[in-house]
């Protein structure tokens, strides 16, 4: 009970001191990305390799199997959501060579700052790269199916809500999935059990409403995935289709993900690394 | 007493069921370098990362300056210097860039940070290598590197967690030399060692952990004299063999 006591005046202390801790905070994000960003051309590539083939196969070539014709430009706005989930495992792997090796996290845990801040400046760096990776992923898609997709119908103020929440979300998971897994020796799982069926299940190639139309009992449990929101809100914004789910149904539902997510991420860290 | 740095109140920590510190009190007081010696497994990196905030005590409270460190860890961490046994620099940046930052996180000003930073590169001898990234660098400089980026706010205490661990003779002596230097200028030291001739050259007490409990806390020069024996290194086997102990230190 004591022990319990003495936790709670340690948290309630560290959170008291936000204010405090926002200049080491900023100092954390601006490092984190400085060193992040040394492999962002890469990465860079890498997505435009990606996007280059999902969006030439199902833009036109799968039209010769009748496939509609606007499915390219939906195919756009699913890669656009899809950058920062792909993120996930290389971000994740990162963490966990470092938690096994040199241990600079370390470091950064036994600065003047709490933990949730050391672990919230990792979560913005990787938002801010996921959403530069993002944004660079509309022109690229545009130049690629040119008169299939129309830049008019792209709300940009929901589309930059829904990017930065979507990112946040994925840097949440990033953290989540890490502690979560916990070992090096089972990092295969994060793709297979993790990132894979969420992506694949999560409206990838389908509307929520085209599963709604085959099955409502199926499309209620998809909603229990976070990326069926990241889908269907990104679509929302980048197509403007009316048969998406509502953009600010996604956003809520992704905030409430982010919360819980972070809950969980805090949770695990804590124990895992075991924190003060 | 006044001049107690830090209180350690009966600290205790457990892994499971495993009981890595079964209860450890003792003072530190400012400007002293106290030596914790143990065998593997003794409860020395344990101690010294807990007294770091790194890691919780299941039970038990340290004080610094009168007051619970855990009411305010913030402000104890800015007091404090940590050098882990295990070399931690940010790989992806310079050591000039590492030491900049540190001093940053510390909410050092430019100007403070240049004083600074000058004052150790010449103290711990790094000019040559301030524009190269850490995997280059030798063991003995990775380790300057280390202490030098723990002094960087001018911490009241530091915390080295065996800090010459397999480096060459002539290093470890060099290295010394720093840790002299530190207690010249009013730095409490903390030093982590298994080597005892290090302990006894450097450490103005020692504090020999064995099974998570101090067995003995006290000056070199004391020790040696109460077993009648002429080095540390000698106290330590027979304590730890025939677990031995004065009766003024039982």
């Amino acid at each position: 009970m004591i022990q319990f006591q003495l936790i709670i005046v340690k948290e309630n202390t560290m959170s008291k001191n936000i204010f405090r801790f926002a200049p080491i905070f900023c100092k954390l994000v601006a490092t984190n990305f400085y060193i992040a960003r040394q492999e962002l051309k890469g990465q860079l590539i890498n997505f435009y390799i990606w996007a280059f083939c999902s969006l030439i196969v199902m833009g036109y070539i799968m039209q010769e199997f009748g496939l509609a014709s606007d499915y390219g430009s939906f195919q756009l706005a699913t890669v656009i959501g899809t950058v920062g989930l792909f993120q996930v495992y290389g971000n994740s792997f990162r963490c966990i060579v470092d938690f096994e090796g040199d241990r600079h996290i370390g470091y950064c845990l036994t600065l003047p700052v709490s933990p949730s801040i050391v672990w919230w400046s990792m979560i913005c760096s990787y938002s801010l790269i996921g959403i530069i990776l993002s944004v660079l992923m509309l022109p690229f898609g545009k130049l690629l199916l040119f008169n299939s997709f129309s830049l008019a119908n792209v709300s940009w103020f929901k589309f930059a809500i829904i990017l930065a929440l979507a990112n946040i979300f994925y840097g949440v998971f990033t953290l989540a999935v890490t502690a979560h897994v916990g070992a090096m020796s089972k990092m295969e799982n994060v793709w297979s059990r993790f990132i894979f069926p969420m992506w694949f299940l999560g409206g990838f190639q389908f509307s929520w409403a085209s599963i709604y139309k085959l099955s409502a009992p199926l499309a209620y449990v998809l909603l229990c995935n976070p990326i069926m929101f990241i889908m269907e809100g990104t679509r929302a914004a980048v197509l403007g289709t009316p048969d998406c789910l509502p953009w600010g149904i996604c956003c809520l539902a992704l905030f409430g993900f982010t919360v819980v997510g972070w809950l969980y991420a805090q949770y695990k860290m804590k124990r895992l690394l075991d924190l003060v | 007493m006044n001049n107690v740095l830090l209180k350690i109140k009966n600290i205790k920590k457990r892994y499971g069921t495993k009981e890595a510190l079964k209860g450890v009190s003792f003072d530190i007081y400012k400007g002293e370098v106290l030596g914790l010696l143990g065998v593997n497994g003794a409860g020395k990196t344990t101690l010294s990362s807990i007294i770091a905030t790194l890691h919780p005590a299941t039970e038990g409270d340290i004080e610094c300056e009168g007051k619970s460190i855990y009411a305010d860890v913030a402000t104890y961490r800015y007091k404090i210097g940590f050098c882990p046994q295990k070399p931690n620099l940010n790989p992806a940046l310079t050591l000039e860039q590492n030491l900049r930052l540190s001093g940053s996180y510390y909410q050092m000003t430019k100007e403070q940070i240049d004083a600074r930073l000058a004052q150790l590169v010449d103290q711990f001898d790094l000019k040559e290598y301030l524009h190269q990234q850490a995997n280059v660098l030798s063991g003995g400089y990775k380790q300057r590197f280390m202490i030098a980026r723990a002094l960087m706010h001018n911490p009241q205490l530091v915390i080295l967690d065996e800090p010459t661990v397999g480096l060459d003779p002539h290093i470890r002596r060099q290295l010394w030399q720093q840790i002299r230097e530190l207690k010249e200028s009013g730095v409490t030291v903390i030093l982590t060692t298994h080597y005892l001739d290090e302990a006894e050259q450097l450490s103005d007490r020692v504090c020999v952990l064995d099974g998570g409990l101090i067995k003995l806390i006290d000056t070199p020069d004391k020790l040696k004299a109460d077993f009648k024996m002429n080095n540390l290194e000698d106290v330590f086997i027979a304590l730890m063999t025939n677990d031995t102990v004065p009766a003024d230190n039982s």
